[in-house]
């Protein structure tokens, strides 16, 4: 025993040590729970985060599904291996595969299925296109370098054509749009007419090749495309010099693809959450009634959907998810084509005085 | 038995560097933590007296700065410093202990376990005191700021995330294990490198200069794959990938140093 007492001090202090960690690092994290009233269906594969804006809690949102809540990005890295493995099987990789390794890359998700256009070594354009995420098909336009050189805003479908709106050399007031022809592998660019605002990107085109719960299957035939449009404005510092930014716009904005220009719909007013699916652009304005304009003919119609205040909007495929703060958690309402088909609430379960005097942001994917 | 004896007797003979470095590494912190929390102190008052409200002080403030991470920095070197000379000390003076030590019956392999053992625990060790002491000086700091008034924001919870020492701090056991085998790994290559050097060193003169190229061309091999095949690969592949080229190399290391203990060595 004499021999090993180096070996059996050391080991103390360790656990010591160890026991020490076990106390000091456990976090005391609020567990909160969704209490779905009516219709359990539309909540089955959503989350709802919450997010506080305190230093004095660890810096981790939580996660609240139907089973309950959890923290976001935390867990053993065997959990996050096995929660990623559940989100992607075989059956979906080989288009985000084709994807990952083109190095600057859009995705947008049409009713023909999934489309990406993207830059493969200095001068070649590469556009992807896959039914059902299985089978890839892949063109390839040589010689694209004016166009990879570029800033780009987005692409779309019209047409039967894969359309790219982009910066001319990155100069931010030169718009121009590509139009490949995927039979001959050619491409021709025009430039466009932007009607005085500037187009800071097309709405449904992502940057990631991680699925987005807010992109929305879109039709191929429109002749008008969402977009974001921006203005540049000139700043000063507190120094005094000036810079400009480019700034959002507030308002719906449309490129006609036909006519090769920007479309004003409706200018100035605050929107709460747009969705761009099939041949239709979606937005709850902050009365609470939703515009939906056909994205064919430009027609608007209006109806209401949030009857008093109106909290937060999230647009999941068509679904409205409306949530709004109470003094303790949150009323959550779904509407479906104007109707309302499930309510429900989120609220910190035990210390809930600790929790109301902070600010809490929810987010719904 | 004989490898619990043997750890025991290493663990003996760096008893004190070990105590020094632990004694070092406390007066470091602490010595700051109150210099820290001084002019914390100062730097309140006199914006109290000018009028200005709105200051606040965060655990953060202080494991952020450069000394402690300094410490920390420290504490790392040292043991980095230490898996080398736990063999080198062997090898020094006329009589060189390493001979009686590769005549001992128990076979050389006991040896190389004793000593990773060893070098483990000794890390583990320097874990165990810090997480201690960070829970101590946290008590400290917030007694400190709660006497004298001044507004303390955020919790110990949210500081301990903070950059490097996530790592001390892992949030599930399975982590803990992960990032103790990543540790056992740098060990392990320095362990290598020091037998592929000995067990050169009477035949060339540049057996220094071998033994690191051998140990850094077995780790470069499988990261160079890893990083290519990278972008062709999802997040669980990756980590598959990266399972194997660390059980390959862990496996390669092994082997090596077996070999060049029992087979090459010589004194």
């Amino acid at each position: 025993m004499k021999r090993i007492v180096n070996v059996v001090a050391l080991g103390v202090i360790i656990t010591v040590g160890l026991a020490t960690y076990a106390v000091s690092g456990t976090e005391k994290e609020t567990d909160w729970s969704l209490q779905v009233e009516s219709n359990k269906k539309v909540w089955e594969n959503r989350i709802v985060q919450v997010a506080k804006d305190s230093m004095d809690q660890p810096y981790t949102h939580i996660n609240v599904t139907l089973n309950g809540s959890t923290p976001s990005n935390k867990g053993s890295y065997f959990k996050q291996l096995l929660d990623f493995q559940a989100n992607f099987g075989e059956d979906s990789r080989s288009f985000k595969r084709a994807l990952k390794q083109l190095d600057y890359a859009q995705r947008i998700w049409t009713t023909d299925g999934e489309m990406a256009i993207g830059q493969k070594d200095r001068d070649t354009l590469v556009l992807l296109k896959s039914k059902d995420g299985k089978e890839v098909d892949v063109t390839e336009f040589k010689q694209a370098r004016e166009i990879l050189e570029s800033g780009w805003k987005g692409f779309y479908v019209y047409d039967g054509k894969v359309h790219l709106l982009y910066d001319q050399n990155y100069e931010t007031t030169n718009h121009h749009v590509a139009t490949f022809d995927e039979s001959t592998k050619t491409f021709v660019t025009q430039k466009i007419d932007r009607s005085k605002t500037l187009i800071g990107g097309v709405v449904g085109a992502e940057w990631s090749w991680y699925p987005s719960a807010y992109q929305g299957q879109v039709a191929t035939d429109n002749r008008y495309i969402p977009i974001r449009a921006t203005a540049l404005e000139t700043l000063q510092e507190d120094t005094g010099e000036e810079y400009t930014s480019e700034m959002d716009l507030p308002g719906l904005f449309v490129y006609d693809a036909k006519e090769n220009k920007v479309v004003t719909v409706n200018q100035s007013e605050e929107l709460k959450g747009t969705l761009f699916k099939d041949q239709e652009y979606r937005a709850i304005r902050s009365d609470g009634t939703e515009l939906i304009i056909d994205l064919n003919s430009l027609e608007q119609t209006t109806r209401q959907v949030i009857q008093g205040a109106v909290g937060s909007i999230t647009y999941i495929d068509q679904l409205v998810y409306h949530v709004l703060p109470k003094k303790e958690g949150a009323m959550l309402e779904v509407y479906d084509e104007g109707e309302m088909v499930s309510r429900a609430s989120i609220k910190a379960e035990g210390d809930s005085g600790q929790t109301s005097n902070q600010p809490v942001h929810y987010y719904v994917y | 038995m004989n490898v619990l004896k043997l750890i025991s007797w290493e663990l003996d003979r760096v008893k004190k560097s070990y105590l020094i470095l632990v004694g070092i590494l406390l007066l470091l912190q602490f010595g700051w933590l109150g210099a820290f929390l001084w002019r914390q102190n100062a730097t309140y008052e006199e914006m109290r007296l000018e009028g200005m409200t709105g200051y606040t002080v965060s655990f953060i403030n202080y494991i952020g700065s450069t000394i402690f991470t300094l410490s920390v920095g420290v504490a790392i070197v040292a043991m980095i410093f230490f898996s080398v000379w736990i063999w080198y000390r062997d090898f020094q003076g006329r009589g060189m202990f390493m001979m009686r030590l590769l005549t001992i019956p128990t076979g050389r392999m006991e040896l190389f376990v004793a000593k990773f053992v060893t070098v483990m625990m000794l890390i583990l060790g320097l874990f165990a005191i810090q997480w201690m002491a960070l829970f101590l000086q946290y008590q400290l700091f917030s007694a400190w700021l709660n006497a004298k008034m001044i507004p303390l924001q955020g919790s110990f919870e949210r500081a301990i995330q903070f950059d490097y020492l996530a790592m001390m701090y892992p949030e599930s056991g399975f982590n803990f294990l992960v990032h103790q085998v990543l540790i056992a790994f740098v060990v392990l290559a320095l362990f290598t490198f020091v037998l592929v050097e000995r067990g050169l060193w009477q035949r060339t003169l540049w057996s220094p200069f071998l033994a690191i190229c051998v140990v850094s061309g077995l780790i470069a091999l499988p990261t160079f794959l890893i990083i290519y095949f990278d972008r062709y690969l999802f997040m669980d592949e990756q980590i598959g990938l990266f399972g194997l080229a660390l059980i390959g190399m862990v496996f390669g290391l092994t082997l090596l140093s077996r070999r060049f203990l029992s087979k090459k060595m010589s004194v």
